[in-house]
């Protein structure tokens, strides 16, 4: 049971194989790296505020085991045809924790709401333009176009229904369907939850649900080996030995559904020619920094997304091959290589930056390093092609939603050039927009992966980035946890967990 | 005495607001865009524009700077960029947390940071004396991180005699402020060596031991008190350093304090926070720095203030 990687979708629950009885009570603490920004998912970003709201509030789905859509409060829905119309038929008998029901009108108001004043409403649901209630517990969502990853869209957690009433009354916590009620958070100190006695569903078997925001890893730990806590994410690569090592607590490692990748500005000095760029990508020993930085805890990189999301296809890796890329910097005109910058933010890029530059520099590549900090290195590589001055850069991606066009459409569209969205490497290749617009816009989910294979194929070879790796998430658990989900989208779920003596 | 004070608090104000006014120009002028990192790196224009809008960024420099100005005249510190929770709210929580850390720290600095001090003067050059001077040099280098670390694997994993983190007890109390004290206790010890060396080659004090007093009585009652000047002064400075300083302590142990709230406020550009963090810290520095100097007159009955 023990050391068990999750399979395919890497999905993982703890203890599931233990077949108990389980234990109704107790309280389970799960430590995470920070605070959530904000519990209003008018303004939530970020994976803290996802393991807290999702416990607090539902969508309409969720992305179940293996990437595939559960009903949370759709019972059913169906498309029109051409793909414009969208019927949900809701699930009856809910009521929010205020004792508010939820119904058409009430989810209407909720995606609206969203959709026109959400951080992620652009993102997420921006292809809704209206919303028509049939009945109490029917709404029909009308797009302008068809838009193939609407429902694993409404499956992301943020989407998740407040009570209308809730939010009139100026509530400044979420007040959901799901199984747990928000109780109190004290930031910085402990966000506590309790279970929801009338949950429509199955509900938890544990009284309360606490979080702890423990940035230094260290700490975290410490308290998972002292029994302070239940569960932690992101345990240190150097200290997985020592948790292991202690019968009481266990690492679960689990590949992500993160990217972490080297961009290059596409449009600026001699990375604008795209041998340049492949020799990039061969000249930099990828598994060395799996191994050397993260302690072996990651897989090379073989496509611009991580496995197991909807649309994977794997050109690569690029092979580690000092002659191959100095060939081609030759070809390009750089025999003798040339001058760079190399940005970043600190942390392990730190260390994975200075990994890079030894290896660029073996094929005559001199490359500076600028370390900036978080703010304003976001603030740097988002200025507009025009004014940018990023050379080669760092950063990492998730695909949330498990399906490819939340990572293609964002990075490499070139309607997406920063600042407008995420394409940071002012990649620009017309055939590839032509794939990903068709991507999202068709229905036919084998069609849909054709497209999304040719158009990775084009970005593989054009390469706008050195795709560098897919890390593992190391999450640190008492051994007597049992049934608490450790989902590869990096969310912690404690719906039916329960704690063995 | 009276008239001092006042003229110190009144002192304090062109102080404060000079400190205000410099955190919100060095805020505005790193680079990072508040309502960017709030939209997070895969927000798309508009959602960082919207926001922007919401805090009142896209306003003059000037406009902002007399909005803030005036809402803090009226005690009004603003609303977090993040929490939307009023800054009172989120400093009123923080600041008995950062007291309460350092005033332990302090009282623990002292106690053993007099002690040493004392010891290793009256025993010069004995092996008390290295031990401790050793001591306290350690006390001084030591990494916060790793000392804090190590007490906790120690005391809290191994022995189980203490949490390993979070506020709460006194028991949560005892690990933070040994970790948090240990440079200023050094200090202590050391200051009050050198200073008391200095004193018991007094004229008076040989006249003390000729006149037969004991040695307990020379040292305590003549040569520690006046050896106590320079030793209050930098109890003051470290004080001062355990507020602003205690970071990494906090961190480590995940004390909610107001240097942890700063320093993920600078992080987020929370600017209201910093600006309240900023001023609060400056304005229990002020009242430290006041009280250490009122202490010099207790200390040395020679020293008045009129």
């Amino acid at each position: 049971m023990r050391k068990v990687v999750g399979l395919c979708l890497g999905l993982f629950i703890v203890g599931a194989l233990a077949g108990a009885t389980p234990r109704y009570g107790g309280t389970l603490t799960i430590a995470m790296e920070y605070d959530p920004s904000s519990l209003d998912p008018l303004v939530m970003t970020d994976t803290p505020a996802s393991n807290v709201f999702m416990h607090v509030a539902e969508a309409l789905f969720r992305l179940g085991p293996g990437g595939e859509l559960e009903y949370l409060l759709a019972k059913s829905f169906e498309s029109s045809e051409d793909g414009l119309v969208w019927t949900f038929y809701l699930r009856e008998g809910v009521k929010f924790h205020d004792g508010t029901p939820f119904n058409a009108e009430a989810a209407k108001w909720n995606l609206l709401r969203f959709r026109d004043k959400a951080s992620f409403g652009p993102t997420l649901v921006k292809a809704i333009t209206d919303i028509e209630v049939v009945d109490d517990l029917t709404m029909k969502v009308l797009l302008k176009e068809p838009f193939a990853p609407l429902l694993v869209h409404l499956a992301h957690s943020f989407t998740g229904f407040l009570s209308p009433t809730a939010v009139a009354a100026g509530v400044n916590h979420p007040v959901g369907t799901g199984p747990f009620v928000f109780v109190r958070w004290i930031p910085g100190t402990e966000l506590v939850l309790e279970r929801n006695p009338n949950y429509w569903g199955e509900g938890p078997y544990l009284d309360r649900l606490v979080f702890l925001p423990i940035p230094e890893g260290g700490t975290r730990v410490m308290k998972l080996l002292a029994g302070e806590i239940d569960a932690t994410t992101v345990v240190p690569p150097d200290d997985v030995p020592i948790v292991r090592a202690d019968p009481k607590t266990d690492v679960v490692i689990i590949p992500s559904l993160t990217i972490q990748y080297v961009g290059m500005n596409c449009q600026r000095g001699p990375l604008a020619n795209p041998l340049v760029r492949q020799a990039l990508n061969y000249a930099i020993d990828k598994q060395e920094i799996v191994d050397f930085v993260f302690g072996g805890f990651a897989t090379v990189a073989a496509a611009p997304f991580s496995p197991g999301v909807f649309g994977y296809h794997a050109p690569g890796p690029y092979p580690h091959d000092v002659e191959k890329a100095k060939a081609l910097l030759a070809q390009a005109g750089y025999p003798n290589g040339f001058k760079t910058t190399l940005r970043y933010n600190p942390g392990w890029r730190t260390l994975g930056a200075e990994v890079i530059q030894a290896q660029l520099k073996v094929v005559g590549i001199d490359v500076e390093l600028i370390s900036m900090e978080w703010g304003s290195y976001l603030d740097f590589t988002n200025r507009p092609v025009d004014r940018s001055e990023t050379d080669i850069y760092m950063l990492g991606w998730s695909t949330v939603t498990g399906d490819a066009d939340y990572t293609l459409y964002s990075l490499f569209h070139s309607t997406q050039f920063a600042p407008a969205g995420s394409n940071r490497s002012f990649y620009k290749n017309e055939t590839v927009d032509a794939l990903l617009t068709a991507g999202r816009t068709t229905p036919n989910p084998e069609l849909r992966e054709q497209y999304y294979a040719q158009a990775i194929e084009l970005i593989w070879n054009d390469a706008p980035w050195v795709f560098l790796l897919n890390p593992d998430h190391r999450y640190g658990v008492r051994t007597n946890v049992r049934g608490l989900v450790f989902h590869p989208n990096f969310t912690i779920q404690a719906h039916r967990a329960w704690l063995d003596n | 005495m009276f008239s001092y004070v006042v003229r110190r608090l009144l002192l304090a104000i062109p102080v404060l607001l000079g400190v205000v006014t410099l955190v919100f120009l060095a805020l505005r002028l790193i680079p990072g865009d508040p309502a960017l990192i709030m939209a997070g790196e895969a927000a798309p224009q508009e959602v960082v524009a919207r926001i922007r809008t919401q805090l009142g960024l896209d306003r003059p420099l000037a406009v902002q700077y007399g909005i803030y100005i005036w809402n803090l005249v009226r005690g009004d510190l603003g609303e977090s960029v993040r929490t939307r929770r009023p800054v009172t709210q989120e400093l009123g929580f923080r600041l008995p947390a950062t007291l309460e850390l350092a005033s332990a720290s302090m009282a623990i600095a002292v106690v053993l940071g007099l002690t040493a001090g004392i010891i290793s003067a009256t025993r010069q050059y004995s092996i008390l004396d290295y031990a401790t001077m050793v001591g306290a040099l350690v006390g001084i280098s030591i990494p916060v991180f790793w000392f804090g670390l190590m007490a906790m694997w120690i005391f809290s994993v191994r022995l189980g005699w203490f949490p390993v983190g979070g506020r709460g007890t006194l028991r949560h109390l005892v690990l933070p402020a040994i970790t948090l004290g240990a440079m200023a206790t050094g200090m202590i010890a050391r200051m009050t060596r050198s200073s008391m060396l200095e004193v018991l080659r007094q004229d008076y004090i040989r006249t003390g031991k000729a006149k037969g007093l004991t040695e307990r009585s020379v040292n305590l009652r003549h040569a520690l008190r006046n050896a106590l000047i320079p030793v209050v002064t930098v109890v003051g400075l470290q004080f001062g350093g355990l507020l602003a300083g205690s970071v990494l302590t906090e961190t480590v142990f995940t004390w909610p304090g107001v240097g942890r709230l700063m320093v993920d406020s600078i992080t987020n550009r929370d600017y209201p926070v910093v600006q309240g963090a900023v001023l609060v810290i400056a304005l229990v520095f002020t009242a430290v720095n006041l009280l250490v100097d009122l202490a010099y007159s207790f200390v040395d009955p020679r020293i008045r203030y009129d």
